[in-house]
């Protein structure tokens, strides 16, 4: 996921460290810097492919490294800052869901780090002020939380002890809890020291920014791989449900599907799926003749990738916790996907029909309710020709009436039928005459009869002749 | 676990004497007499009662939910008179408006612009509330309509999907707009940036009937400038058999399946077992299979071979693949085998019957476990594999091993050698395949069921030594006429191979040239002599 570093710049991160004997002054800043290198150059080594910014903050913040995947830009930066004022946190922190939004949108799952020697500062705009303000539910324009899925590792530049003592560690606990992404305070253990330090980022970035090797599977066929950037957990609370699930590392194809039939659906992550050398990778000396050496090896991912693109086909693959139910195409009498390939047997149709794909009543409006009487009325004009579509009209409307009780239509709609009636021709077929009669009873008697049951034609000679 | 507040929606409805007033908006119901020249004097409007307004409104709130939430929420309609009556149960599956937020779209395709209003579920616009104030959101944004450049289907970057209605279910935009869709069209939106420019920003379309609204992504992919797939494992290979796998991709694609129906097996390890089955033996490189390139002569045994089941006929079809073969070896026509990285002129026509012959009884070897239908048919095969080639070839193979053995001392030794010029030529040639498709060799070894595999190369000269060495011993001695002694001992044989279990050191060595060699020079005399005995 992409990364944005924020380093503490305010002049605190100046103080020097309590001086050892026969050692270099440090500056807080120096073990900052120090660690995030330490940082980079694990991701560097790792995770070549994770976008990385770095941005400073003091009573202003300022975007140093948009992000990248350069890290020697990264770190040749990072020695580069200087110190301000000031502590603000708030502003930094919309400093940074600005970078992020700007840059990632609100579906990224992004991670900040956020670098300080945890002095938080005082007043408006310093980390108390900003979370003793903090509302829930309520409309307000402080930064947090997030509007886009982030964790909050928080990286102390100071002692256990003494971010105890100061409350700061409850104060950063708390901003991580209100973002409600996830995340951690980490603090050096064993005391403050350019070792401690170092030791800190290193763990954080082990259990951060792990490469993810698996193995791709179909059948006998397989090849390691490894997914970038690495999956995270999936922790989601849905209206009935709470879904967590941890990704294998075994993937599984267990089946195919053309991409159409696939649909653009909405994806919780994305990977690229890498292949990797099959080969332990433990004798670093010949990595460059190794990677040619790999090259030459066929490899199932190559195969795979080819293919589905020659194809415009996608592969289902079992996560650890797919559930799916489908049939054989040799279970079917007919080819589901059709002899030339020219089918497909999707998309599943749901037994029920969505409002605007039937014919749905709307009378709210009058002229929906004038397009229906007009149906009816097109139809009783071609009476008898037309008598099985005026009755089909006829009864959609009765029903529709009858069930919001809108007795008054029935007797207006009569009405018109029996004027209908008395404007036939003289030329015009006796049937019509009869129809349009019969018709405008029933339709007043309707309020008293089952609302299930339609109007029939009535039988005459004229009808039994046909 | 809590409940959405939306999971339950009670609706009580007044059901008093009041309600049959009138709502005294009066509606033109009859506007259909202008047009006629009769003057008839129109009849006078209708209007509503309040109850049946209420009733409009309940059944629209319905349609829209229903429309848009159509599982897990329950509704409950209750009038409210002398007594309360119940209208309906709580199966009937709603969902409150609140979580609703309505859209504008312009349709600018046809000549008379006009907006379409759609109802979704408010996180089709999660991101577009980010950038903008609640007070530019306010009732509703514009999208407009952008023709899609091409029919192309592709996989967009979609985060979300929800099902839309329009607003005015009857209007004649809507439903122009919805039949499109219905149709199996799609429509892409357009979303105004703050910079004034658009971008692409959700899509429209329907899938079985409903439509759905899928949200793309606007913003910068975290997988861009993937590293290049020809600069990783396997990238320089050039040969991959594309076509064939994609074909058998289509053979595995998914079905619906009716979920009253019963089934005693789950479809996912059924679709997993016939994956299994059909990658047995699946060479991945065209240089590396002969069998797959003459599928024309070997039809239609590939495909049969790996089915779970062979009926009678079946069996008929691959023996007559069988007896193709047989047929084309004896009169001598050459395999259509395509000329690919083979140094000079590629390899003999009767080093390609022995190579195909060993790749087809590998491949129904591979499935002679799946039924005795699987296993007669590996009979055939290892019945049918020409009698005589152990007289031609014994003495050959010998040289080859000799050839080799030379060449190690010295190349050249080989070429300057004029007596054995032809065998020399074929261990070149065996040499070089050998190279080729060691590490292929080690992949199937690593892949597949050893049991299985056990004969893989049988009497093939690249042939891992000591326990395939035994093997094809029995293999060969049930070559030429046959006693019954013969066909029994090679059965008790196979059966006994599989119960076989590997020796763990040849296990660990598994390609490993450096071992397999000394082995085989070492056993030359043991275990070629019989052979030649034979012979």
């Amino acid at each position: 996921m992409p990364s944005i570093v924020l380093l503490d710049a305010s002049l605190s991160m100046a103080r020097p460290l309590p001086a050892t004997e026969g050692s270099e002054e440090y500056q807080r800043r120096h073990l900052a810097q120090h660690g995030i290198t330490t940082l980079l150059d694990y991701m560097a080594a790792n995770s070549r492919l994770e976008f990385t910014a770095l941005a400073a903050f003091s009573s202003l913040w300022e975007l140093v490294v948009p992000f990248t995947r350069d890290y020697n830009q990264l770190k040749s930066s990072l020695l580069k800052l200087e110190v301000y004022d000031k502590t603000m946190m708030e502003t930094a922190l919309a400093g940074v869901s600005t970078i992020i939004l700007d840059e990632w949108g609100s579906a990224t799952p992004c991670q900040l780090i956020l670098v300080t020697d945890g002095r938080v500062g005082i007043g408006a705009g310093s980390l108390k002020h900003m979370l003793d303000h903090y509302k829930p539910a309520k409309e307000q324009s402080l930064p947090i939380p997030f509007p886009f899925p982030c964790k909050i590792q928080v990286m102390l530049i100071c002692s256990q002890a003494e971010a105890l003592q100061s409350g700061t560690l409850n104060l950063f606990q708390k901003l991580i809890d209100i973002n409600n992404g996830g995340g951690n305070v980490h603090f050096p253990e064993g005391g403050l020291s350019l070792k401690s330090v170092q030791q800190m980022f290193l763990k954080f970035a082990e259990s951060a920014y792990a490469p993810f090797y698996g193995t791709l599977r179909c059948g006998h066929l397989k090849s390691d791989i490894q997914l970038a950037p690495a999956p995270e957990r999936y922790y989601k609370k849905h209206d009935f449900k709470v879904v967590d699930k941890v990704m294998s590392p075994d993937l599984e194809i267990c089946s195919f599907l053309d991409i159409g039939d696939v649909s653009s659906p909405p994806a919780i992550s994305r990977h690229l799926v890498l292949p990797t050398s099959t080969k332990d990778s433990s004798s670093k000396d010949g990595e460059e003749e190794d990677t040619t050496e790999d090259g030459k090896i066929p490899s199932f991912c190559v195969l795979l990738h080819g293919s589905l693109k020659v194809e415009n086909m996608v592969a289902i693959v079992q996560l650890g916790f797919l559930k799916m139910m489908y049939r054989f195409i040799s279970d079917y009498e007919v080819h589901p996907y059709g002899e030339d390939d020219s089918k497909t047997p999707f998309p599943v149709r749901p037994l029920e029909k969505r409002s605007y794909a039937q014919n749905t009543v709307v009378w709210i409006k009058p002229s929906g309710l004038q397009a229906d009487i007009q149906k009816v009325l097109r139809q009783a004009r071609k009476l008898p020709d037309k008598q099985q579509a005026f009755y089909k009209e006829l009864n959609r409307l009765r029903k529709a009436a009858l069930s919001i009780g809108f007795l008054e239509l029935l007797e207006g709609v009569a009405s018109m039928l029996e004027r209908e009636c008395t404007l036939l021709p003289g030329t015009a077929h006796p049937d019509a005459a009869l129809q349009l009669t019969h018709a405008a009873k029933l339709l007043r008697l309707s309020a008293e009869r089952d609302i299930l049951q339609n109007i029939t034609p009535l039988q005459t000679n004229f009808t039994e002749n046909d | 676990m809590t409940f959405p507040a939306s999971h339950k929606t009670v609706f009580i409805l007044d059901h008093s004497p009041e309600f049959a007033e009138s709502c005294r908006q009066n509606i033109d119901f009859d506007i259909f007499t202008k047009s006629r020249t009769t003057g008839v004097i129109p009849l006078a409007p209708i209007a509503k009662t309040l109850w049946t307004c209420t009733c409009e409104a309940t059944l629209e709130y319905c349609r829209i939910v229903n429309d848009i939430f159509p599982y897990g929420k329950l509704l409950r309609f209750i009038a409210s008179d002398t007594e309360a009556h119940i209208l309906n149960s709580w199966k009937q599956d709603e969902q409150s408006i609140t979580q609703v937020r309505p859209r504008e779209e312009q349709n600018a395709s046809s000549s008379a612009n006009y907006d379409v209003e759609l109802l979704h579920h408010k996180d089709a616009h999660v991101d577009m509330f980010n950038h903008l104030s609640p007070s530019e959101v306010g009732n509703g944004i514009t999208l407009k309509w952008c023709t899609p450049r091409s029919n192309t289907v592709e996989l967009h970057n979609c985060t979300g999907a929800f099902r839309v209605t329009p607003v005015d279910v009857i209007s004649r935009p809507s439903s122009c707009l919805t039949n499109f869709l219905l149709n199996g069209r799609q429509v892409m939106l357009e979303q105004p940036r703050k910079t004034g420019s658009k971008v692409i920003s959700h899509l429209l379309t329907s899938h079985g009937g409903v439509i759905f609204i899928h949200c793309l992504s606007t913003s910068r992919s975290t997988l861009e400038e993937p590293p290049s797939i020809s600069e990783g494992c396997g990238g320089r290979v050039t040969d991959y058999r594309i076509t064939d796998f994609g074909e058998y991709m289509k053979e595995n694609r998914v079905v619906p399946k009716d979920v009253t129906e019963d089934c005693d097996e789950l479809p996912l390890t059924r679709s997993k077992a016939q994956l299994e089955r059909q990658t047995r033996h699946w060479p991945m490189v065209i240089s590396n299979t002969v069998v797959f390139n003459i599928l024309s002569h070997v039809d239609p045994l590939p495909s049969l071979i790996t089915k779970e089941h062979l009926d009678e006929e079946d069996i008929l079809d691959c023996k007559k693949s069988i007896y193709h073969l047989v047929g084309m070896e004896s009169r001598n026509e050459s395999l259509p085998v395509p000329v690919m990285g083979t140094r000079g002129k590629g390899p003999k026509r009767e080093e390609q019957y022995r190579q195909m012959w060993s790749e087809l009884e590998m491949l129904v070897r591979s499935c002679s476990d799946l039924s005795p239908a699987h296993e007669s048919i590996l009979d055939c095969v290892v019945d049918c594999r020409k009698p005589s080639e152990d007289h031609v070839k014994s003495p050959k193979r010998k040289g080859e091993v000799k050839e080799e053995k030379t060449e190690r001392i010295s190349s050249t030794m080989s070429s300057s050698s004029s007596s054995s010029s032809l065998a020399t030529d074929k261990a070149w040639q065996d040499l070089d395949r050998y190279k080729g498709m060691s590490e292929r060799e080690k992949k199937d070894f690593n892949l597949g069921d050893t049991n299985n595999d056990h004969n893989q190369y049988a009497d093939s000269p690249q042939s891992p030594p000591p326990v395939k060495k035994q093997k094809t011993l029995t293999g060969e001695k049930s070559r030429g006429p046959r006693s019954f002694l013969a066909l029994w001992n090679n059965k008790l044989n196979s059966v006994y191979s599989r119960k076989h279990e590997e020796f763990a050191g040849r296990m660990s060595s598994v390609g490993n040239m450096a071992e397999l060699y000394p082995q085989m020079n070492a056993e030359e005399d043991g275990s070629l002599a019989p052979t030649n005995g034979q012979g």
